[in-house]
């Protein structure tokens, strides 16, 4: 039998001297001492790219561990045929991916929203109709499962909505015998002990809420539309009623302008006592970026990719000194093979704006001629907004097709591809071209192993 | 701390070392598995000179520290990744995103 180097597999050189081999197809990852990753990087580059290795590499006591996570494949292993069956497949049996907008209305006014100026709440009718086009599913398709994410505006602000509805999810999960989560992405400010008990109940496990920094900074990008009221301080009073209740992601929108406001910002959730190994807290930095004509305006304060990683580092190496757990997560960019890449090209993936348009895309979900149907109405599987979700494959692509990142990546977002959004497609190679593998080497550097 | 050694040589591992999975490759080498790429069974993972017994967890698909956010994980290797990922009230960065507001990266 002949084998060739995976198109997948990275070598990546530590400071420490060892190396790691990851393939981003498989995502085996192994560490090796110096000696057996040099070795071993010259059993990969015993042949040109594509080409079967000399057959000397067999008696290599490397070779059964590079076989074993897909280092090297058979010469004969379709590498990108393998991706393409399993991108289709499971983009087909997607979980029961909802998001729902049980309002537009929000109490701030942040300047880079991407959610457009529509307002309006979900009337009891439309989340009747939710219940409807769930229930139908439930009874042709077998989910193995089910997760709702409320979004709008502020989902808060609809609490007896995400009361009524969940309560018939969590039935219909119970009589499905399907497992369900429910993540919340609030502004916070609207935590009351009401608010509380409505998500407990309503199987909310996961909260987002976003700060970007302290008083002065937060109030002025996340202002309240009451302008007597510092939506920072009613943001720490909400956290400060659910850190240890729910999972936090504590996300921080960052661009030129408050980038080292961060740092204060980490200092105070320090000094709150909500960094530490056993609280389920995480504060995370997320780049802003002109995700939609309506966040437009920021194109020209968002920092560069370059500057966002060398930041993301450091603030890792932060989390870990206050002893957030932050080696090989998820969410502090760990690498991982996806399946498929979007809740909208998943079949199962649907959102609902409060005036029951059925979307896919959470991007344009404030864009009535985007939406794949309405509520109350049978979809069209061949609506041609329905068509261009189903359809769409970064498999099409001939870069995609050849690059070394593709199972990781898998085109990054669809609807930049679809839109031939240059910058944001530049700038999501660079991230993966110039990043990942630094990243990697930066969760190993924190894992200490 | 594996590193450095064969495995033949470490008797007593420390906290995170009893965590890995680490085989010898050589003289004083050692190959350290972090995450599978599947399940794999014990006859398979011995192929490798990997032991099982207290010093590794092996199963599952992928590896749970990868997605736990617990900090009393160093690497494990887990049976189930999806209940795991419930149990610690998490997503792969891999699930489905709408993008925006819930994108991370």
């Amino acid at each position: 039998m002949a084998w060739k180097a995976s198109h997948y597999t990275h070598l990546i050189p530590l400071t420490s001297g060892d190396g790691v081999v990851y393939n981003g197809r498989s995502g085996a990852l192994v560490k090796l001492s110096p000696g057996a990753f040099a070795r071993c990087e010259t059993l990969l580059s015993s042949s040109p790219h594509g080409k079967p290795l000399n057959s000397s590499v067999e008696r290599d006591d490397l070779f059964a561990h590079l076989v074993a996570g897909s280092f090297v494949v058979e010469e004969d292993f379709d590498e990108l045929a393998f991706i393409e069956d399993q991108y289709n497949r499971e983009r087909s049996r997607s979980q029961f991916l909802l998001t729902i907008l049980p309002t537009f209305g929000c109490n701030l006014g942040c300047d880079y929203c991407f959610v457009g100026k529509k307002k309006g709440a979900m009337d009891r009718e439309r989340q009747d109709q939710i219940i409807e086009f769930v229930t139908k599913r439930f009874e042709t398709q077998k989910f193995p499962k089910m997760a709702v994410d409320w979004f709008g505006g502020e989902p808060l602000l609809a609490l007896p909505a995400i009361e009524y509805l969940s309560a018939a999810f969590l039935d219909l999960c119970s009589r499905y015998d399907t497992p369900y989560s429910a993540q919340v992405i609030t502004n916070g400010t609207m935590m009351s002990d009401k608010a509380v008990d409505v998500m407990t109940n309503a199987g909310v496990d996961r909260l987002q809420i976003t700060l970007d920094g302290l008083r002065e900074i937060h109030d002025l990008r996340r202002p309240s539309k009451l302008r007597v009221i510092s939506s920072f301080e009613q943001t720490i009073l909400g956290l400060g009623k659910v850190v240890g209740k729910f999972v936090i992601r504590l996300r921080i929108n960052v661009d030129k302008h408050n980038l080292p406001e961060a740092w204060r910002l980490l200092d105070f959730f320090a000094e709150q006592k909500w960094l530490g190994a056993d609280i389920p807290f995480y504060p995370y930095l997320a780049r802003i970026s002109p995700f939609t004509d309506a966040c437009a305006s920021v194109a020209t304060e968002v920092c560069s990719v370059d500057e966002f990683q060398e930041t993301n580092t450091r603030w890792m190496k932060r989390l870990h000194e206050y002893g957030v757990p932050v080696a090989f997560q998820a969410l502090y960019q760990f690498p991982e093979p996806k399946l498929y890449n979007c809740g909208a090209i998943g079949n199962n993936g649907f959102i609902f704006n409060p005036n029951g348009e059925i979307h896919k895309c959470g991007l344009a979900v404030d864009d009535s001629t985007e939406a794949i149907g309405m509520l109350g109405q049978e979809l069209d599987a061949d609506h041609a907004n329905a068509v261009k979700w189903k359809e769409w494959t970064p498999l099409a692509n001939p870069v995609c097709r050849g690059c070394e990142f593709l199972p990781s990546c898998l085109g990054g977002c669809p609807r930049n591809q679809m839109q031939m959004r240059e910058v944001q497609k530049k700038e999501n190679c660079q991230y993966y071209q110039q990043h990942e593998n630094r990243i990697l080497a930066t969760h190993m550097e924190l894992a200490q192993l | 701390m594996p590193t450095r050694k064969s495995s033949k040589k470490s008797t007593k591992s420390t906290r995170k070392s009893r965590k890995t999975g680490t085989a010898s490759a050589g003289s004083e080498e050692v190959v350290m598995w972090l995450r599978l790429p599947r399940a794999m069974s014990v006859a398979e993972l011995q192929k490798l000179g990997i032991k099982g017994g207290d010093d590794i967890c092996f199963g599952g698909d992928t590896c749970i520290a990868a997605t736990s956010m617990r900090a009393d994980v160093g690497i494990v290797v887990q049976a189930d990744l999806q209940a795991a990922l419930d149990k610690a009230g998490l997503s792969r960065r891999a699930d489905p995103c709408f993008g925006g507001d819930t994108c991370i990266v």
